[in-house]
């Protein structure tokens, strides 16, 4: 299990995947009406 | 609703109840009901985060907002994932570090006790009268829908929420949104292939997607910088991140959820799975209203989802009805014969489009003959759209699963309110004016404050058929407090010099602007939020400067 100590680094990608994937959907999103606009 | 229906929907509920009450068992202290455990998993707390947020009225009116304006609501969440992460970044250490049970007992550490206390009142307030609500309006669409009275729904609904959150506290709130979560996702999981399979077989699931497509209701993201749009990308990435920061950070709610205690990255990772599924899920709900959608342009709809209300106009006016009924009949017949035209050359909708249109409008003449005939009676019938598509097609069985569904939202909500409100009480109001109380008695306290809210809850629902616009007013409800909680919030975490007298007094004038605001202006009620934390966060360096020239060496308040 992962605790306090885990580096600040790993928390730092971690956050950067929920910024990513909330990237991706908008992204996603975006084509889709496009593409059956 | 069939026997077996009914058979589903007992035994899931009390499966549910069950599983909670099995999980929860040993609640025995003060500790163990404020707090979910310290061995809760970060995916338990992620699904209690997300069951707390997601109420009886997101599944019965999401779906309906897609059906009536496509998948645009969805950017109101985009502001949720960047709020995970400055939570988890910023304030969640914060709140571990202090080892607090309500996020008030941090504004005592920054500020004072009364700015504690008077922030933790705007919540109770708050919080104890929009649980009324959310209890009524489930009870008040089942009643509409399925013939139960409306006073018994809320009862019963109520007390099944009240029996379990008071006998095992946080923990058995915690436990039973895992079980009810399930059931969520299982029933909209069956809904969704329950609509796709419901397409006629000439007619494919591309094909319908196609179809919504061509019909605007795929249209999630608008760019625009328009201001007088609800749902824009800026606006969801923009004031959706300043509601859902509030919403996360400074109500009990949600912070007794994630504050759980266990580990701080257990409470972490929880926060960040919600920000990685919830725009999925709020989407995946919306898709749903949109296959409703696509399979009602090739099945007849009703012409009004609220039919009981319809029925009642029809008691009075039956020419006027039957009109209606007969003109929507025939715009039914004529897109069909739209449709196929589209079908061989789909590069062409406009036909399609103006079709759709005819139909909006004599929906909206609908809704104008029931708010004319009926006074007081709803024009608007998106809330009624998913529950009667349910009725009207689904098999036995999975009926009485999609009711489940929409029960367990409406229980999973008000236990983690109930809890929140329970522990507020004791944590924030009764534990400082009685600090040496035995452990016992203090449980009892926690146990029978989360009784009695549970009791206002349900009472305030007994009458909330009073309000006008129900929706309306679980919204507004929200917006005379928010504000000026984050506002101190805000101030405690960012402004450094200010205390503990300015910080109250800041706090007090923006719920006085906000109220002043409700009561004489005419600000559309989502400024409020606004207005409340710009007033707190603009007036408390200020007065901290006034205070601190006429008392330059003030003591007793911690920086």
């Amino acid at each position: 299990m992962a605790d306090e100590s885990e580096p600040g680094e790993r928390w730092g990608r971690l956050y950067a995947l929920v910024i990513a994937a909330l990237a991706v959907e908008i992204a996603g999103l975006w084509v889709l009406e496009r593409v059956f606009r | 609703m069939s026997a077996l229906d009914w058979a589903v929907l007992v035994l899931t509920l009390a499966g549910i109840v069950s599983f909670g009450a099995w999980r929860s068992r040993g609640v025995h202290t003060t500790e163990s009901f404020l707090r979910a455990g310290k061995d809760i998993r970060w995916w338990t707390i992620g699904l209690s985060v997300i069951a707390t947020q997601a109420s009886a009225i997101t599944f019965l009116s999401v779906p309906g907002q897609a059906y009536q304006d496509g998948l645009g609501f969805v950017q109101f969440y985009f502001g949720l994932p960047i709020a995970m992460v400055l939570l988890s970044a910023i304030i969640l250490p914060v709140y571990h570090r202090l080892r607090v049970y309500t996020a008030y007992q941090y504004l005592e550490e920054r500020f004072d006790r009364r700015t504690r206390q008077f922030t933790a009142l705007l919540f109770l307030v708050s919080r104890g009268l929009a649980s009324g609500l959310a209890i009524y309006a489930p009870a008040l669409v089942l009643s509409a829908v399925l013939g139960w009275p409306v006073l018994w729904t809320n009862w019963a609904l109520g007390a099944v929420t009240i029996v379990y959150t008071v006998a095992g506290g946080s923990r058995a709130v915690s436990r039973t949104q895992t079980a009810q979560m399930a059931v969520i996702l299982v029933g909209l999981l069956a809904a969704f292939g329950m609509a796709v399979s419901l397409l006629p077989p000439e007619f494919s699931f591309g094909r319908g997607v196609a179809l919504a497509g061509a019909l605007g209701k795929l249209e999630g993201v608008d760019p625009s910088l328009r201001l007088d749009t609800r749902y824009t990308l800026w606006s969801g990435l923009l004031g959706g991140l300043f509601v859902q920061l509030a919403y996360f950070g400074t109500d009990q709610s949600q912070v007794q959820r994630y504050l759980a205690g266990g580990p701080l990255a257990e409470s972490r990772r929880g926060l960040l799975m919600n920000g990685l599924l919830k725009v999925p899920m709020q989407l995946f709900i919306l898709f749903l209203g949109v296959m409703v959608f696509v399979v009602y342009q090739l099945t007849p709809p009703p012409l009004f989802f609220n039919r009981a209300e319809l029925e009642r106009v029809r008691a009075s006016h039956p020419a006027e009805v039957a009109s209606l009924e007969a003109r929507h009949a025939r715009l039914f017949a004529e897109k069909r014969q739209v449709i196929d035209a589209w079908l061989t050359s789909p590069t062409n909708a406009t036909a399609l489009r103006e079709n759709e249109a005819r139909v909006q409008a004599l929906r909206k003449e609908t809704g104008a003959l029931v708010a004319r005939t009926r006074p007081g009676a709803d024009p608007k019938d998106a809330d009624f759209i998913f529950l009667r598509f349910v009725l009207d097609h689904f098999p036995r069985g999975l009926i009485g699963l999609l009711v489940a569904v929409i029960l367990s939202a409406a229980m999973s909500a008000n236990s983690a309110a109930l809890s929140s409100l329970g522990a507020t009480t004791v944590v924030d109001f009764y534990r400082p004016r009685h600090p040496d109380a035995p452990d016992s008695r203090t449980l009892a306290v926690a146990r029978w404050s989360t009784a009695a809210w549970g009791l206002v809850a349900v009472g305030f629902a007994s009458f909330a058929s009073l309000l006008d616009n129900l929706i309306q007013a679980v919204n507004v409800l929200g917006s005379l407090f928010y504000g000026p909680m984050l506002g101190v919030f805000l101030v405690g975490f960012f402004l450094a010099r200010v205390r503990g007298r300015a910080a109250f007094w800041a706090t007090v004038a923006g719920e006085i602007a906000v109220l002043a605001a409700a009561t004489f202006g005419s600000l559309g009620f989502l400024w409020y939020n606004v207005l409340g934390c710009a007033v707190v966060v603009g007036l408390a360096p200020l007065l901290q400067r006034v205070f601190s020239r006429s008392s330059p060496h003030p003591t007793g308040e911690p920086t």
